[in-house]
């Protein structure tokens, strides 16, 4: 449960800084990315969210 | 054939057309003159070859944005900066012709249509390859586009045999223009000086100024404060809204997927906004180059990013066992900078060796050049993550707030466009659509120097059909004075 929260929230701040860069052009970066290491590959980015860290424009879902 | 400058101006001359200059423009209409059966004198400044004596003349001072020195950015010799040219060339888009909404200042007083006629002469003259067509990218607000990237033409030997042997066509180097007298709305002499200070004067029906996107201007510029503004009479647009195209290189790109961009079958593949983009957006137009990365590069892209995206880094490892890897793209663009009254060519303080004020150079980006690469790098970076073909990561300068273009790398296209645009009025430019400058009867500008705007496009084949509509009008003036 603990783990999960943890994804979700990052995953909100992700979004929302990926907006946020958008807007301004600031390069953001996230908590450091281990944290946020999927269980399963990815393959679908239907509803991920976009985000930029490090000057990359990703999907959340990359994270 | 060739002619010694001491010949120049001699009373059995009579010339019809005075061409002055040899490059991407000059030459072209020179020739094609002659072909017609009239009497071209030509001239250059510079000499056969290159010196270091002519070469040294294109000094100049620089004011605002990091650029080029000027002596660097063309080349003054028979054959011009075509000595130079990459041979990268591709039309105008038809829209680069219109208002654009983001600048009104954008509208040449001609259409595409207008140079077509002339495309496939041009294309001759240039080696320029077919070109296909523009496809546009499903979901991207962008179009795919080609330039034709042939071996570039050296002016000088493509019409070498041309200088050598036609009758019609007199050709004299170190004739260094350094005067135009006009009288009741007519230019009625061209003043020349060797670099020895011998002066030799020009008689003919009709002067054609074809000295580069430079040049064009300061020598008017300086001819007309020699007949006290008597030649260029509306001057408030001589030199001014001078364009150059802004280059950078923009990012880098890890593709997953290359066939929708076409990257599975290119070494290089060029993109640019649709009009749809460019109205939705309010910017300007630009090409985008995405150039294949080596193998070495792209490890290290890769490594860069499995760090910050893990699961992007476990879908990258799957793809490598499965041997389908990624490819990677370094991404450059060239685009389109805003025509501004503010951007211009002065005559300089400083005085050459021929006694002419050296170039001054003032330009600086706009907000609206900025504008134009911010977004378009959005919408290819948009495109790659939104439909899975790949990731963009911005460079440096692009991330920052407020975005300042780089002081060091390509920075332009060395491309001088505008100076003495074409226009339908004196207040915004200093030619009309005939490349005739206004209130001179026979005096007309060849070159990019006339450009109002600029699009992206690299411009020697847009000057070079330019070059050609411009010897044909010529031809229709004088069959019809021959006839009256």
């Amino acid at each position: 449960m603990k783990r999960r929260l943890t994804r979700r929230t990052l995953l909100k701040v992700a979004g929302l800084a990926g907006i946020g860069s958008l807007l301004s052009g600031i390069s953001i970066t996230l908590a450091p990315p281990r944290t946020v290491v999927a269980d399963d590959v990815v393959t679908s980015h239907e509803g991920s969210q976009p985000t930029t860290v490090e000057g990359w424009m990703l999907n959340t879902r990359d994270l | 054939m060739q002619i010694p400058f001491d010949s120049l101006g001699a009373p059995d001359q009579g010339v019809d057309v005075c061409v002055i200059g040899t490059g991407a423009a000059g030459l072209p209409i020179a020739a094609r003159l002659a072909d017609k059966g009239y009497r071209i004198l030509l001239c250059e400044g510079g000499d056969s070859e290159y010196s270091i004596r002519s070469q040294a003349l294109y000094r100049g001072e620089i004011e605002g944005d990091a650029y080029v020195p000027l002596d660097t950015a063309r080349l003054r010799y028979l054959g011009g900066s075509t000595n130079h040219w990459g041979g990268v060339t591709r039309p105008l888009d038809p829209y680069d012709f219109i208002a654009k909404p983001a600048s009104p200042q954008t509208a040449w007083p001609i259409g595409r249509s207008d140079l077509e006629p002339y495309h496939a002469a041009a294309a001759d003259i240039l080696n320029v390859h077919a070109i296909g067509p523009d496809t546009e990218v499903p979901g991207s607000g962008l179009k795919r586009i080609h330039f034709s990237t042939g071996e570039s033409v050296l002016m000088r030997n493509k019409y070498a045999s041309t200088l050598r042997d036609s009758p019609r066509l007199a050709f004299c180097s170190a004739a260094n223009l350094i005067g135009l007298e006009t009288r009741e709305g007519k230019v009625t002499r061209a003043l020349f000086r060797h670099y020895d200070g011998r002066e030799r004067q020009v008689q003919a029906r009709h002067f054609v100024l074809a000295c580069g996107g430079i040049e064009n201007s300061r020598l008017l510029l300086w001819c007309n404060r020699q007949t006290q503004g008597r030649l260029v009479k509306q001057a408030d647009a001589l030199g001014r809204y001078w364009m150059d195209h802004p280059h950078a290189t923009i990012g880098q790109a890890l593709i997953l997927d290359p066939t929708p961009l076409g990257l599975d079958l290119a070494y290089d593949v060029f993109l640019s906004p649709t009009l749809d983009t460019l109205a939705t957006h309010n910017i300007l137009n630009c090409g985008l180059r995405m150039h294949r990365m080596g193998p070495e590069p792209l490890q290290a892209m890769i490594d860069e990013l499995g760090a910050l995206a893990p699961s992007l880094r476990r879908r990258i490892e799957s793809m490598t066992r499965s041997g389908n890897p990624p490819q990677g793209s370094i991404l450059r663009a060239a685009w389109e900078q805003e025509p501004r009254r503010e951007n211009r060519i002065e005559l300089g303080d400083e005085i050459d060796s021929l006694g002419m004020p050296r170039s001054r150079l003032i330009w600086r980006h706009s907000p609206l050049d900025i504008r134009t690469i911010r977004h378009s790098v959005q919408r290819l970076g948009d495109y790659l993550r939104k439909h899975d073909v790949g990731r963009l990561k911005l460079a440096d300068w692009l991330t920052q707030a407020p975005i300042s273009l780089p002081t060091r790398g390509e920075l332009v296209g060395r491309h001088h466009m505008g100076g003495t645009r074409m226009s339908h009025s004196t207040e915004h430019g200093v030619v009309d659509r005939d490349c005739r400058v206004f209130g001179q009867e026979n005096l007309f500008i060849a070159g990019s120097s006339v450009f109002p705007s600029c699009g992206h496009a690299n411009p020697t084949l847009t000057i070079v059909q330019l070059a050609i509509r411009l010897a044909d009008h010529l031809d229709a003036q004088l069959t019809r004075h021959a006839a009256v």
